[in-house]
């Protein structure tokens, strides 16, 4: 309770934007819609999306620009909880940021990789990063190759790991994205000790290790079955941190040499045991529901922490994540039956 | 003094050019110009287009010099030209050979610094090297993994492989070491450790036993390089060494003959008929240009011309100082405000005199005094530092005054005052009231001063004929009766004596003030020239009053600004009686050790300060009024005193 103070705040305005997010119910309307302008229409009634829609002229409604405009309302959430946090809160929604960051320098890897033609749509996102983040957009989208991308980021955290790639010469864009995302969670992990204390540490290392064994059992089982690779290949790829799962399990699960087998041990975890595995789940929906309940009971149990400020970002997130979705079974003419299922049924 | 100065035209054939240099010129101090440009009246003149065959092999001499250890070798100077071009081949051979041993030893040097940054992380293996690569039935890998995926591999992989990693040592990054596989899983294990991204490192060819003994032996073959390098450098050295007195002489055998066959970028060349003659010019000084005259006279190839008519074809002469040897440090001051134009007078006595006279004055201390007669004299003797000879003349006046004002080192006990002391000798004035004696003759010493500088000033224009700045300037005669005028009447009334009639003081003011308002017009009045003035009445009016004003305001604050030298005066006797006061001189037992420090405080402080003041006394004060510096130094082509 000795948080009320410091949080009564903060936790009234996250109060306040969570009651902007979207409901199941209207999950259903906008599966059952017909178009994407249908869609918009119906999101402009929503306070959370009016302002950011109202700007879109009609000839502009296309997946593409809804979705960077979707994008921008999280920001715009984001930056609220940020100026309204104190010193302590600001230091932990920066390192949440870091994953927004992982993400941007991934998509420039990709792009400067594959020497696209039109290069760099980021003037959606350049306001927010420029303002909340270590990267700076500007400098970028100026490389012109995987060398320049890397002195570009050069006063980031992120120099450091991607340099000693880049010295090793031939790196692949997989070697890239492995490092970066080892990198962000490693740092993640050390880092949450010295930002949270206490409970709050207690929550945040539930919800991250849960999200991190989640995403090793996902690649396990992407690697095996997309992708046929080899154990120390896989082993190479997971991140190096284990919280529910043991590392005798972890190497049951990456040395079973079928797919079945890889679930009958899947079963054998604690996140299998509390979500039932059988009824066609897959094992993305898991991950999913894994952490919404996890963050839903974070938020319950400790309604005056950093938890509901966590909670709600993930919410946020994961809607727009819906709601992508969503747009996208609409444009090919999915029936409502269909979108909903998509949707995996999270939103009861 | 300035030195009077001849323009010489001296011309010769051709080849004679290099003779005629060395035999005459290099006597004496002349100021060699441009002879194409200078001579613009003479058609057909070409330039000299030759390349000086000295200036390599000084620039080469210059750097074996610098390799010398004694710098102050005595040169030997009696190697012909030609001997000193083949010394200096010769050492220039034998140094770019060992120059080329240095890049071979420095090149492997590097290497060896290569492979000791291999092995060395690997430190850690207690086995040799070359031994294990060579196992029959085990593979050995050397390399390095990611500390990361090191980590993986000891948490899910070893187990469960047929390996054995020996871990030789780590980085930030790195984990160093060699796994051993059995022959046969060799390619699967090689796969896996692939996937984790072991990195295989090539060991050097160079590197046996335990990787500790082969960076012990690389080591070792590193510092045997470097003492090779050592050895080099000393040979090296050694070839010059040798050679010290024979290059120290060569070097300056060839800057003589680069500088003399560099004579020849100022000269000309013409035809004259048949023959190419050269032609050089230049300013001499007069006493040297008739000695020159003498010597050549009986030299037929060498014909001299001194050129009277200069200054219409040549514009102004430079200006060489020359004063007795006495005053010749003050010829800095001068240097630093610009140098007197030829027909300017030379300010460098009147600089010594009045800038060591003020300095006594501010500076009065027959103890103090005597320690800047002493020190600087002595700096001025070893090392020639103009400022220091400043300082000893100035400390010999600080001397005399120290006795006038009875101040010994700060005691004002010990002598007794030959004049007044500063710090209490008061004076009544009408008028103003009681004040420091010093003040009032420090006031009235500037009052005679300036009037002095505008007498030398109308002296200047009358030399130089301009009548607007003998007559009508605020520092020619109309300023002078007006300020001197003044000052009679200041003294006149302060004296408590009667003043003149009103008409008089109205005459003595009124008018040089309307001439000096009005300078322009009349000067162009009496010289008629029929200018149109440039700007309207009203405009002409307005500016005319706010000069004035400005002048008079000048002739004010000049004045007063002398009060600075009894300022100074007061301030030295005060500052040393705080000095006095801190050492305990009240009390009976004195300090000496503070007294000695404060003693030399103010004299460190206070010097500096009078100093600058006093300076700037005589540039802003005086030389404002009197003193152009407009004119160019001297410089000769060859200075006598370099050698």
């Amino acid at each position: 309770m000795g948080n009320i103070l410091t949080y009564s705040g903060i936790v009234t305005k996250v109060r306040a934007m969570q009651a902007k997010l979207l409901t199941p119910e209207d999950y259903k309307n906008i599966a059952a819609l017909g178009s994407v302008p249908d869609i918009v229409a119906y999101l402009r009634e929503k306070p959370a999306y009016r302002d950011i829609l109202a700007n879109l002229d009609d000839d502009m409604i296309h997946r593409g620009n809804i979705e960077k405009l979707l994008m921008q309302s999280f920001y715009g959430d984001y930056t609220r909880l940020f100026r309204f946090a104190g010193m302590h809160q600001k230091q932990f929604l920066k390192l949440y940021i870091t994953q927004h960051e992982v993400q941007l320098i991934n998509y420039c890897l990709r792009i400067v990789f594959n020497h696209y033609e039109a290069p760099f749509d980021l003037d959606y996102k350049k306001l927010f990063f420029d303002s909340y983040t270590q990267l700076s957009i500007d400098r970028l989208i100026t490389s012109k190759n995987i060398e320049e991308l890397v002195d570009n980021l050069q006063g980031t955290e992120y120099y450091a790991p991607l340099k000693l790639l880049r010295d090793s010469n031939a790196a692949t864009l997989f070697d890239y994205d492995l490092a970066l995302d080892l990198y962000a969670f490693s740092t993640l992990w050390k880092k949450r000790k010295k930002v949270l204390k206490n409970k709050e540490l207690e929550v945040f290392t539930r919800d991250c290790g849960s999200q991190i064994d989640l995403l090793n059992m996902q690649w396990i089982y992407r690697a095996k079955k997309y992708y046929n690779m080899t154990p120390p290949d896989i082993y190479s790829l997971l991140i190096p941190i284990n919280y529910r799962i043991k590392t005798d399990l972890l190497r049951e699960l990456v040395e079973c040499p079928s797919l079945n087998e890889f679930v009958s041990i899947a079963r054998k975890t604690s996140y299998a045991q509390k979500y039932n595995f059988d009824q066609g789940y897959t094992l993305e929906r898991m991950y999913t529901e894994c952490l919404y309940h996890l963050h839903l009971a974070d938020r319950r149990s400790n309604p005056n922490s950093i938890a509901v400020v966590n909670t709600y970002l993930f919410l946020k997130e994961l809607e727009i994540n819906q709601l992508t979705t969503v747009l996208e079974c609409v444009r090919y003419n999915l029936t409502p039956s269909e979108t909903m299922r998509y949707l995996g049924g999270i939103i009861k | 003094m300035i030195v009077k100065m001849k323009f010489l035209n001296i011309s010769g054939p051709r080849t004679d050019i290099d003779r005629l240099i060395s035999t005459y010129l290099s006597k004496y101090e002349i100021q060699l110009e441009q002879a194409i440009t200078e001579l613009k009246t003479t058609d057909n003149l070409l330039p000299f287009l030759e390349v000086n065959p000295y200036k390599d092999p000084l620039t080469k001499a210059t750097q074996f010099v610098g390799f010398l250890k004694d710098p102050f070798v005595v040169p030997d100077s009696t190697p012909t030209t030609d001997e000193i071009l083949a010394l200096i081949q010769e050492c220039n051979q034998e140094y770019l050979n060992l120059l080329e041993r240095q890049d071979i030893l420095k090149k492997s040097k590097d290497e060896l610094k290569e492979h000791l940054n291999i092995v060395a992380p690997f430190k850690g293996l207690d086995f040799e090297l070359e031994k294990v690569i060579h196992f029959k039935y085990i593979k050995a890998r050397y390399g390095r993994i990611p500390i990361d995926f090191y980590k993986k591999l000891e948490k899910y992989l070893y187990d469960s492989m047929g390996v054995i990693f020996v871990e030789g040592g780590r980085d930030v990054n790195y984990v160093y070491g060699t796994y051993f596989v059995a022959n046969a899983e060799s390619f699967k294990t090689d796969t896996t450790l692939k996937a984790l991204h072991f990195d295989a490192v090539q060991l050097p060819t160079d590197a046996y036993g335990t990787p500790q003994e082969a960076a012990e032996t690389l080591k070792r073959h590193i510092a045997e390089t470097d003492k090779e390098l050592e050895q080099l450098d000393q040979d090296i050295s050694d070839i010059f060494n040798s050679r010290a007195a024979r290059l120290a002489g060569a070097k300056q055998r060839l800057e003589d003959l680069s500088q003399n066959f560099d004579v020849r970028k100022l000269a000309a060349r013409m035809k004259h008929e048949d023959d190419e003659m050269y032609v050089l010019c230049g300013w001499m000084s007069e006493d040297d240009a008739e000695k020159f005259m003498v010597e050549t006279k009986n030299d037929e190839q060498i014909i001299v011309v001194i050129d009277e008519g200069r200054s219409k074809h040549f514009g102004d002469p430079p200006t060489k100082l020359k004063n007795p040897k006495v005053f010749k440090p003050f010829e800095m001051f001068i240097r630093m405000y610009g140098l007197p134009d030829h027909n300017e007078m030379d300010p460098t006595i009147f600089v010594a005199l009045s800038y060591t006279f003020i300095f006594g004055v501010m500076f009065g201390d027959v103890g103090q005094g005597l320690c800047l007669v002493i020190g600087g004299g002595l700096l001025y003797f070893i090392k020639k530092i103009n400022l220091a000879g400043i300082i000893a003349l100035a400390g010999i006046f600080s001397t005399f005054f120290g006795v006038m004002f009875g101040s010994v080192f700060g005691f004002e006990d010990i002598l007794k005052p030959t004049w007044i002391r500063p710090l209490s000798a008061m004076t009544d004035l009408p008028f103003i009231g009681k004040l420091n004696t010093v003040f009032i003759v420090a006031v009235a010493f500037g009052m005679g001063v300036i009037i002095l500088s505008m007498i030398l000033h109308i002296i200047n224009s009358i030399r130089s004929h301009d009548m607007e700045a003998t007559w009508f300037d605020a520092n020619g005669v109309a300023g002078l009766v007006f300020y001197a005028g003044i000052v009679v009447t200041i003294v006149l009334f302060m004296t408590g004596k009667a003043l003149p009639g009103g008409i008089i003081l109205a005459v003595m003011f009124g008018v040089p003030l309307i001439l000096i308002a009005l300078k322009e017009p009349i000067t162009k009045k009496i010289q008629r020239r029929a200018e149109k003035m440039e700007e309207s009445k009203g405009m002409f009016l307005v500016q005319t009053f706010f000069e004035l004003f400005e002048t008079l305001l000048s002739y004010f604050s000049n004045t007063l600004s002398f009060v600075r030298i009894g300022a100074f005066a007061v301030s030295h006797a005060a500052m040393m009686q705080v000095v006095l006061m801190l050492a305990g001189a009240e009390s009976g037992n004195i300090n000496w050790i503070v007294v000695i420090l404060g003693n030399l405080f103010v004299c460190g402080m206070e010097g500096l300060i009078v100093g600058i003041q006093v300076l700037r006394l005589e540039y802003y004060e005086m030389f404002s009024r009197f003193y152009k510096g407009s004119g160019r130094e001297f410089k000769p082509y060859k200075n006598k005193d370099k050698k």
